[in-house]
């Protein structure tokens, strides 16, 4: 054999080689192991000594629904508080869950500042980007595709094991209601991103909910109702099983990205990922796609909404940073401020707050013009119980990254009577399809930052927004108070 | 029913009620209007009650007081779990409106009582308040404030709305709308199946089918 035909046949393994690491992360699913959660439909007792929780509880505890074990309050507000603290234990259980290292190892593992370790719902076996759903009409997805990477062409020669694939579509740094990006202290946006588990990605693909068109087709009497989640019990209400099962559950995260100079202080603080940012196509102006290098992005927000069977206006979870931005109260009491924020000048701290930066917003020109950064703060403080319970897990995590998130709080439906029997678009009516929301708002400041207040109808309120949410279907109709079925295309 | 006096209009209502026993929109909107018209005997002179470790009690009798004048069950005037808390907030707002020096003795003809009301019992508020009324225009006139506060979400002040009987509807009584959820969640709308213009969290489409059930509204009223 000739040199040459030595080298073309070098080049060819090389060629073959790559072109199958290259496709791996595309084609190879994820169908169990370590990354992979696993529900409990025992929940851990939510009047457990959070000091007390083990490693393994802490780890492997995403509750399949709600459940409250206190005593009950003699105070004339009844039991708000118990149940306030109940789906708090929730919301702290089921983040805890989710963001647990996807290697297996415990969530209390001292954070390793050197590297990323993904959390499980970054795998494509837990929770599926919606961008990976509501394709063009030409990729329908398939129930087989579960757990299976679907990265743009752009992007592939750069993907390795352990990345994020972000599509900075508009939805991804304009927040909802179109009401601006958030800009970080290095003049970078914010993004974001949606996902769901397998619960609702199977009911979208069974029930072709995944075009506009195919919504359009449903039967007028179709009503969207994903599946709800429900604990074990000995007797289970018709449809659900004595083990219990986990429901519907979406995620809208927010990252910043990290600054290797600037932000080299939060290592082992904040929560990282690498990532590809693919930016599509646009028309106008017209701009071809493009895919970062691969980026490393900080963990700063993390919303999660939980549908269960008596929680049919699902439970809705957020969780942040502790340096995303200060409350008012701090504000006002220098000392009270942390040395920095990602999203408040500490140095001049001084208003107005809160401002959309001026148009346009295009997050391919970083820094932003002008010199913009967001001045942010958030304008309902923390409750005292849900601070109080933050510290009790702030301080079982220490060591951890985990110890730098906060529960913001946890909206839930109040009136039982109505939100277990109350179905978008059913017979059943009621005055109030969102069953008296706890609390009234509710508002994560990197995802709904230009919202958060207390003004009816105009500030964030989880609910009482999701339940303004609808399809394609015709005639109109709601979408169980998820705008995840607007995204079809 | 309560043997609490009924005008003719009253007894109308009545006859209004289905054989549940539950009463319209029309007649719980007169049944409230004829809890205003009775009158009682007990003292008004006494200083106005402090704000003491009582104060869960006064609440209570607050709301149980105003059970008895709008008709609306007080479990749903305080429901088990109540992120808006409008009693606490008009508790807290009648005690700083001028006008109010009868509150403190009003509330004490209002049993402190957690549980359901009995008809009996509503009655017997009825009854008693029916009498102070009798005795006394401003008592008369505050409780008109208080159930307009419930109903309408807006406070009357009670001057004013004796002004406007004895004017016969000429002096028109201004009012303050007590806060956004005070609009929001008057009572007019529920009683009426409605729901105030510019906000609803009804069912996207409840305009072409007929409402949810006087239950799901907070009823039965009486």
């Amino acid at each position: 054999m000739t040199d040459s035909r030595w080298l073309s046949l070098l080049g060819l393994l090389a060629f073959g080689f790559a072109l199958v690491f290259s496709v791996i992360p595309r084609v190879a699913a994820q169908t169990d192991g370590p990354a992979l959660i696993k529900p409990l439909c025992n929940p851990v007792p939510t009047n457990t000594n959070i000091a007390s929780l083990t490693a393994d509880q802490l780890t492997n505890s995403l509750p399949c629904a709600e459940r409250f074990d206190t005593i009950a309050d003699p105070d004339l507000d009844g039991p708000h508080r118990r149940f306030q603290q109940g789906f708090n234990f929730l919301s702290w259980m089921t983040f805890l869950a989710l963001n647990a290292p996807a290697s297996g190892d415990p969530i209390t593992k001292p954070a390793d500042p050197t590297r990323d370790t993904p959390a499980k719902w970054e795998k494509l076996v837990n929770f599926r980007p919606l961008a990976n759903v509501m394709r063009s009409v030409d990729r329908p997805p398939t129930l087989a595709e579960w757990g299976k990477p679907d990265v743009p062409e752009l992007c592939l020669p750069k993907l390795t094991d352990g990345m994020v694939v972000l599509h900075r579509i508009e939805e991804a740094f304009n927040q909802p209601f179109k009401t601006g990006p958030l800009i970080d202290q290095n003049g970078k946006y914010a993004i974001f991103d949606i996902l769901m588990n397998q619960t609702m990605f199977n009911y979208i693909v069974e029930k072709r909910l995944f075009t506009k068109a195919l919504q359009a087709d449903q039967p007028t009497d179709f009503i969207v109702d994903f599946p709800s989640g429900a604990n074990a019990s000995a007797t289970p209400p018709a449809g659900f099983s004595k083990d219990g099962q986990i429901g519907a559950v979406m995620l809208k995260v927010s990252w910043k990205i990290l600054d290797p100079v600037a932000d080299k202080d939060l290592a082992g603080k904040i929560h990282t990922a690498t990532a590809l940012i693919y930016t599509p196509a646009s028309e106008e102006p017209k701009r071809p796609a493009t895919c970062s290098d691969p980026t490393k992005v900080g963990l700063i927000g993390f919303h999660v909404g939980h549908k269960t069977k008596d929680r049919r206006q699902w439970i809705w979870t957020t969780f942040e940073h502790l340096q995303n931005a200060p409350e008012q109260r701090s504000v006002d009491d220098p000392k009270a401020l942390l040395p920095r924020y990602f999203f408040f000048d500490v140095a001049h701290p001084q208003g107005p707050y809160n401002q959309t930066p001026d148009r346009p917003w295009d997050p391919r020109i970083e820094p932003f013009p002008n010199g913009f950064k967001s001045q942010i703060i958030r304008t309902i403080p923390v409750a005292d119980d849900t601070a109080t319970m933050n510290k009790a897990f702030q301080a079982r995590l220490q060591g951890t990254v985990w110890a730098n998130y906060m529960l913001v709080s946890t909206q839930w439906p109040s009136n039982f009577g109505c939100s277990a029997n109350i179905v978008q678009n059913s017979k059943a009516k009621q005055p109030d399809m969102t069953c008296e929301p706890v609390p009234t708002f509710l508002a994560n400041s990197t995802l709904e930052t230009f919202t958060q207040g207390m003004t009816q109808l105009s500030s964030s309120s989880c609910m009482s927004c999701h339940n303004n949410a609808t399809s394609y279907q015709r005639p109109a109709a709601q979408s169980d108070f998820t705008f995840i079925l607007e995204k079809a295309q | 029913m309560s043997d609490f006096p009924k005008t003719d209009e009253a007894a109308d209502a009545s006859a209004d009620q289905g054989e549940a026993g539950r009463l319209g929109r029309r007649s719980v909107l007169v049944q409230a209007t004829t809890a205003l018209i009775a009158a009682s005997s007990v003292s008004f002179d006494k200083p106005a009650l402090a704000d003491t470790a009582s104060d869960d009690n006064a609440l209570l009798s607050f709301i149980n007081l105003s059970a008895a004048l709008t008709g609306v069950p007080n479990g749903s005037l305080r429901p088990n779990v109540d992120p808006i808390d409008l009693k606490r907030e008009y508790f807290k707002f009648i005690r700083l409106q001028k006008e109010t020096e009868p509150f403190a003795d009003l509330l004490k003809l209002a049993p402190a009582k957690r549980e359901a009301l009995t008809d009996a019992e509503l009655a017997d508020i009825r009854g008693k308040v029916a009498a102070a009324v009798k005795m006394n225009d401003k008592v008369k006139y505050l409780t008109r404030s208080i159930t307009l506060l419930w109903y309408l979400g807006g406070w009357y002040v009670p001057s004013a709305l004796q002004a406007h009987e004895q004017s016969k509807g000429k002096a028109r009584p201004g009012f303050q709308v007590v806060s956004a959820n005070a609009y929001t969640h008057g009572w007019i709308w529920r009683v009426a199946q409605a729901h105030p213009m510019g906000y609803s969290d009804m069912q996207f489409g409840y305009w072409k089918t007929t409402p949810a059930d006087l239950k799901s509204f907070g009823g039965p009223f009486q």
